[in-house]
């Protein structure tokens, strides 16, 4: 009966990993892809290895781009996004779920942090904002950095590659 | 589990936990796949939930512990994440934080009890030293900022609805854990649980007054509230402990009564410092009083390891 016990418990452990990560590849796989552009990196952790911190320019959310009230730290934030070149740029933000217009996206982040008490913008956090190098891959070579994001219909992002110079990394 | 039938009880525990670690790691690195870079927290919150019911199951004192060890560190790390429903509650305000602490503590102290003298024992013992450690941690700071004016100066705009949470969920704790405790009349069982329910009406208390943005009196009533709460819940501590043979209980109770003590001196201190005769006489007292309450200590814990023995 105990042995029995045990094997549930690994079998719910593994599944419960399995249908994680199951259900993340079926987001990825139903995502559409834009690219954004990186504001600044911190290229290395000693501590927790080779990772890149990423700063997205659509971060920053001025106060005037911010419809309704304004929001608490950790409230869900929808930001919209429309192309500007090669990139996306955010044009609206909101504190309810919005519908983009033609060749828009929205991606949906929280609320991490306000600005200055002059400027009232607002610091939003989407969930992407670590990139882990891949083993032996290297440093993230220098140069201009954009990041490939694979973006579901609800707005939720997968950070899934990086681009220097415009060419892929890794 | 094979280890564990055939007697090798301290290998399985240690395979047991080994696992749990595995299963951690595991997440971590599902998220490190898919670059997943929101809260550690979600994590954290993962890996307990999924080990608690596989420790309470098999069982394994070792999983349940580790399940519970992984549901401390989410708290905690709730407290300081200023975007998790917890963290933005206690984050406009710093006595709420160590309110969040101390109501922690008060729940951990009920859980542990709940766990009864039965094949959890050493989880009782767990939750009682983490419960009285956290409300001991929060209360002593509770106790030296009540003259402090940033109580008022960092003013809380909302409700913090998710600490009222947690106050409420300690309340129902305390008021089933008697239950629990080892067979004696009800109104004495009852008296730990009174204790801390002391402590929980102080948390509103304060909750309610920085919500209000009540007078520098009313802290300052507050300071002394928390000299007086802390002596009179550790005597119970003290004398609960000596009668059901609990010894951390007991050492919980000097504990907080020496840093109850040094806490009061170090006031005292700060006000009054052209009275340097007080300061001798306050000094004096407080090693005499630490120097007795360890003989107390020694003397009450003794008497409850004979008992034990004889038994």
């Amino acid at each position: 009966m105990r042995a029995r016990l045990f094997a549930g418990a690994v079998v719910v452990h593994a599944l419960v990993l399995v249908g994680w990560a199951a259900s993340l590849e079926w987001d990825l796989a139903r995502a559409s892809r834009i690219r954004l552009a990186v504001a600044q990196r911190d290229p290395r952790d000693l501590l927790r290895g080779v990772y890149v911190d990423l700063r997205f320019e659509i971060q920053e959310i001025p106060a005037d781009m911010m419809a309704g009230s304004q929001p608490d730290h950790g409230d869900p934030i929808w930001v919209t996004l429309a192309p500007k070149g090669a990139v996306y740029a955010a044009v609206a933000a909101s504190r309810t779920r919005t519908t983009p217009g033609p060749d828009q996206r929205v991606i949906v982040g929280h609320v991490a942090s306000f600005g200055a008490r002059s400027s009232r913008g607002l610091s939003v956090e989407y969930g992407i904002e670590r990139f882990y190098v891949p083993e032996y891959a290297g440093t993230v070579p220098r140069g201009q950095l954009e990041a490939e994001i694979a973006l579901t219909d609800s707005g939720r992002p997968f950070l899934t590659r990086l681009f220097v110079d415009d060419r892929p990394y890794p | 589990m094979k280890a564990r039938a055939r007697g090798y009880e301290k290998l399985g525990a240690g395979l047991f936990v080994l696992g749990g670690g595995i299963l951690l790691v595991g997440i971590a690195l599902i998220g490190q796949l898919y670059n997943l870079s929101g809260r550690q927290s979600d994590a954290i919150l993962l890996w307990w939930i999924l080990l608690l019911p596989a420790g309470y199951t098999l069982p394994s004192i070792a999983l349940v512990v580790l399940g519970w060890l992984g549901a401390s560190a989410w708290y905690v790390m709730l407290v300081f994440d200023r975007t998790a429903w917890l963290g933005r509650d206690v984050q406009s305000n710093v006595p709420l934080g160590l309110v969040a602490i101390a109501a922690a503590g008060v729940l951990a102290w009920a859980l542990g009890v709940l766990h009864g003298d039965g094949p959890y024992r050493r989880v009782r013992q767990f939750f009682e030293q983490i419960g009285l450690l956290a409300t001991g941690i929060a209360l002593v700071p509770l106790g030296l900022f009540g003259n402090q004016a940033w109580w008022v100066v960092a003013p809380t705009l909302r409700w913090p609805t998710a600490l009222l949470g947690v106050l409420a969920l300690a309340t129902a704790a305390l008021a089933v854990a008697p239950s629990r405790l080892p067979p004696d009349r009800l109104v004495v069982r009852a008296g730990p649980s009174a204790a801390l329910f002391l402590v929980v009406l102080y948390l509103v208390a304060i909750v309610v007054a920085l919500l209000t943005h009540a007078t520098a009196v009313t802290f300052r009533v507050f300071d002394w509230a928390d000299w007086a709460l802390l002596f009179v819940v550790a005597l119970a501590l003290i004398l609960y402990g000596a009668r059901w043979d609990r010894t951390s209980w007991i050492n919980w109770g000097v504990v907080w009564i020496g840093a109850d003590a040094v806490v009061c001196y170090f006031e005292l201190f700060g006000s009054m410092l052209q009275t340097s005769a007080l300061f001798f006489a306050t000094g004096v007292f407080v090693l005499l009083l630490g120097w007795a309450l360890e003989r107390l200590r020694r003397r009450i814990t003794a008497r409850a390891a004979m008992l034990q023995r004889s038994r």
